[in-house]
């Protein structure tokens, strides 16, 4: 494939970042059930899905600024 | 492919002891930590009234002080988590951009306090109260009251059980200091000088809070 196409958001972040993503949407996005899945807490799981938040802004923020 | 998504540490299965020390919150909070917090706050002053400590301030221990009534031990481990837990909620509120329950910060910080039994464990050592007795009797004479002297009389390792003891004591404050700032720091996903200026100032006012409080309550009884 050739040209010049911007990658969606979620391919722009790593893949560690892309199986969280993954594995929070088959827990219905509840942090509850993955914090429960992966042995750590509540707290835990969020703080780590603020850092993938953190990521995508990151992402979006250099994609428009060139 | 769930267990990768989280770092390797964070991992349930791979917990060092290093971490169940000084991070149990990474793998422990909510109703759980608020339980077992409480219930080490009771236990902790229900020990802490055969040997007569107090924790009458946040960061405070202080030994020898008879009290008018037993709930006053428990009451003032359960004025200290509040008057902390409360200041950083608000505290984190303001400085965290993180949406955290209250749940986790109320309870970790309840859990963070359980050294504060291992303390009162080593202070119910009979040569330490009896050293802590002789202390008490001479600051006593020294500060123009007189506290009546202790009946038994002293050995001569006494002084060292009492040393030890009270090397205890300032470890176990340590420690205790440390699993606040990580309970702070976790549920509020704070990090660096902005996790630890807040946390500074925040344990400063509680100090306050605390010993004003606990203050009130003596002079009620």
């Amino acid at each position: 494939m050739e040209g010049s196409f911007q990658l969606p958001p979620l391919a722009r972040i790593s893949r560690r970042d892309q199986e969280f993503v993954v594995a929070f949407v088959k827990a219905s996005g509840s942090l509850k059930e993955m914090a429960s899945l992966l042995g750590v807490s509540y707290p835990t799981v969020r703080g780590r899905l603020d850092e993938i938040i953190e990521n995508l802004t990151r992402g979006e923020e250099e994609v428009h600024h060139g | 492919m769930a267990d990768r998504a989280l770092n390797s540490r964070d991992c349930g299965t791979q917990v060092r002891p290093s971490e169940w020390l000084f991070t149990p919150f990474r793998y422990v909070a909510g109703g759980t930590s608020l339980a077992l917090g409480l219930g080490a706050i009771v236990v902790a002053g229900l020990l802490g009234a055969l040997s007569k400590t107090h924790f009458d301030g946040v960061l405070d221990v202080h030994t020898g002080r008879p009290s008018p009534t037993i709930w006053l031990y428990p009451a003032e481990g359960l004025i200290d988590w509040a008057a902390l837990a409360v200041v950083l909620f608000v505290v984190g509120k303001v400085v965290s951009r993180t949406a955290f329950r209250a749940v986790d910060l109320f309870g970790t910080q309840a859990m963070a306090r359980w050294p504060m039994v291992i303390v009162t464990l080593a202070t119910l050592a009979p040569p330490y109260q009896r050293y802590s007795d002789y202390v008490g009797y001479k600051l006593s004479r020294l500060e123009g009251w007189m506290r009546s002297p202790s009946s038994d009389a002293l050995v001569s390792s006494d002084v060292i059980v009492f040393g030890l003891v009270v090397l205890v004591m300032i470890l176990a404050a340590v420690w205790m200091v440390a699993l606040m700032y990580r309970s702070y720091a976790v549920c509020c996903n704070l990090r660096g000088g902005r996790a630890i200026g807040s946390f500074i100032a925040g344990l400063i006012l509680a100090e306050a809070i605390s010993k004003l409080a606990i203050a009130k309550v003596w002079n009620i009884l």
